[in-house]
């Protein structure tokens, strides 16, 4: 199998005059659980429906475990999973009767079948309610149910858009726990998108980030954070808005501010100390109480990156 | 092959497990129940040989085939499943024969037990000491009206469905594509009464169903290669 499992080469997709998908070019190597980051309407759904070959982009090209998307989506859709958007389960059919479903739509003998279904509902958590409907269970439980199905085959790639969305935080904390206990075990590759940067941080090897369909950044995490500054400082006082934010901006050693809950943020450049940031607080008339230093999180360098491009 | 069985092993199981499936099973074999009991039990023994066998055939595959098809592809849409069904490795016409050869098996199916049913009563009815069957050309035609009618019905209402936001929809649209034809030529035949006649008299003792059966097979034909070509998934995503 090649190191590469998704290749994309300025992979557009225009729906009018809307550019869903703009240019994208991006690699991600195979047996990684890779996050694919933006806000809602980034462009992210799209760019899974181009590579399922669901959609005919536009321009440019893409290569998903060597295959063409456009030519050849039938090899491609042989050997991935997919949980997209919505579940896509059988509300008024039985757990069971879902993946025995699947299992058949991938080919799996009758006995292989069994035995996964077996395995996955166990791991899970939901062989003992495998004859119920799957129309009364909380979604939290559909999502895991659709994580199996999308595993059930073992694809050599399964695609999860936004598998912990409108869940609870306890019901995300499940499907995220099964998610990285499942893709180990696996041993899968895992194109993951999301706009919940904690999950991103929890699960993802690499990430990329992208908004308006074009992509902004791409790296391990702690490589982004490292981008985006390294350095984040907090400061906690009075008078902190964002005229201050604003004038601190302007400086040369400062990667982004912003002002929050009377609260400032800054993300320093690498290598900037953060007394003369404070001192020029003071001068300006801040009145500054506490300062927090810490290393920037995936959010913070979301965030960052979000405000440099609307800029 | 496998792929089109697995897709009505899916169908069948839909029809039957799911919430009302079993009611709405017996709701639809109420009106071919009724047919096959009374008039068989009014026209006795002539039943057998007569052209009403053929014409009940033809509207009961008519009516199942109807009911069924408009949640091929609307239904998937309107229960969010369409999508995830079209990210799978099933092939186009295996999705696409696997839901058509649903409703038409399922309406000859039905046509089939009233074919039974209706032999048993007509059979008790006029006993003559032996079983009698049907004449070969009422049996035999009344099967193959039905496939083709089935066959049209369940076509077109793949179309509709490939295309409708709900069921209900398509249902609608369905009904209307295949009533309004029909309303049509009955009214062609009220306003031209004379000609009918005549032409039924040149007819007479003429092999029409043969004729009939033949050009719903093309039609069958046609309406299936239709299908497939408005069968893209990108097209299917975005209505």
């Amino acid at each position: 199998m090649s190191d590469v499992a998704i290749r994309m080469l300025e992979l557009s997709k225009s729906f009018g005059a809307v550019n869903a998908v703009a240019q994208l070019s991006l690699e991600v190597p195979a047996g990684i659980v890779f996050g694919f980051l933006g806000p809602n309407g980034a462009g992210k759904t799209t760019t899974i429906r181009l590579l399922l070959g669901l959609l005919e982009p536009t321009q440019g090209q893409a290569e998903v475990l060597g295959y063409d998307p456009r030519r050849q989506a039938q090899e491609i859709r042989a050997r991935t999973g997919a949980l997209l958007e919505r579940d896509g389960l059988y509300g008024q059919m039985s757990a069971e009767h879902n993946l025995e479903y699947q299992g058949r739509i991938y080919r799996l003998g009758a006995a292989e079948r069994q035995a996964r279904i077996q395995q996955l509902l166990t791991h899970l958590g939901l062989w003992d309610r495998r004859r119920e409907r799957v129309e009364t269970w909380s979604k939290g439980m559909r999502q895991k149910l659709a994580l199996a199905r999308a595993m059930l085959h073992r694809p050599q790639l399964v695609f999860l858009d936004e598998p912990t969305a409108g869940l609870d935080v306890m019901a995300a904390a499940a499907v995220r726990e099964d998610l990285a206990a499942l893709s180990a075990r696996e041993g899968a590759t895992v194109f993951l998108t999301t706009h919940n940067m904690a999950e991103a941080e929890r699960l993802c090897s690499r990430v990329a980030v992208i908004r308006g369909g074009r992509l902004l950044a791409v790296g391990h995490p702690d490589e982004l954070r490292r981008r985006a500054g390294g350095l984040r400082v907090e400061v906690l006082g009075r008078g902190l808005d964002e005229g201050l934010a604003r004038l601190l901006r302007q400086r040369p050693e400062v990667a982004a501010a912003h002002a929050a809950n009377g609260r400032l943020l800054v993300d320093l450049r690498e290598g900037a100390e953060s007394a003369p940031l404070i001192n020029a607080l003071v001068g300006a008339g801040a009145q500054v109480e506490e300062v927090r230093r810490g290393q920037a999180s995936l959010e913070d360098v979301f965030v960052t990156l979000m405000e440099e491009e609307k800029r | 092959m496998q792929d089109i069985l697995t897709v009505m092993w899916h169908e069948w199981r839909a029809l039957f497990q799911a919430r009302g499936g079993r009611s709405r099973f017996f709701m639809v074999l109420l009106s071919p129940l009724f047919m096959s009991v009374v008039v068989p039990w009014n026209l006795g023994r002539e039943w057998l040989s007569s052209f009403l066998v053929t014409l009940i055939s033809a509207v009961i595959a008519f009516l199942i085939a109807g009911t069924l098809i408009p949640d091929a592809f609307a239904g998937e849409r309107e229960r969010e499943t369409l999508e995830t069904l079209l990210a799978t490795r099933l092939p186009d016409r295996a999705i696409l024969l696997g839901k058509w050869l649903t409703a038409v098996l399922f309406a000859l199916g039905v046509v089939v037990a009233m074919l039974g049913v209706s032999l048993v009563v007509a059979n008790i009815r006029a006993w003559e000491g032996r079983v009698q069957w049907y004449a070969p050309t009422t049996g035999w035609g009344s099967l193959a009206l039905a496939t083709v009618v089935a066959t049209l019905v369940g076509g077109l209402g793949i179309i509709i469905s490939l295309h409708a936001a709900t069921v209900q929809q398509a249902a609608v649209l369905l009904m209307a594509v295949l009533l309004v034809p029909a309303m049509a030529l009955q009214a062609a035949a009220l306003l031209m009464s004379d000609r009918l006649a005549k032409l039924l008299d040149v007819l007479q003792g003429k092999p029409v169903l043969p004729v009939v059966i033949g050009v719903l097979a093309v039609v069958d034909v046609a309406t299936f290669a239709l299908a497939l070509a408005r069968f893209r998934r990108a097209k299917l995503i975005a209505s």
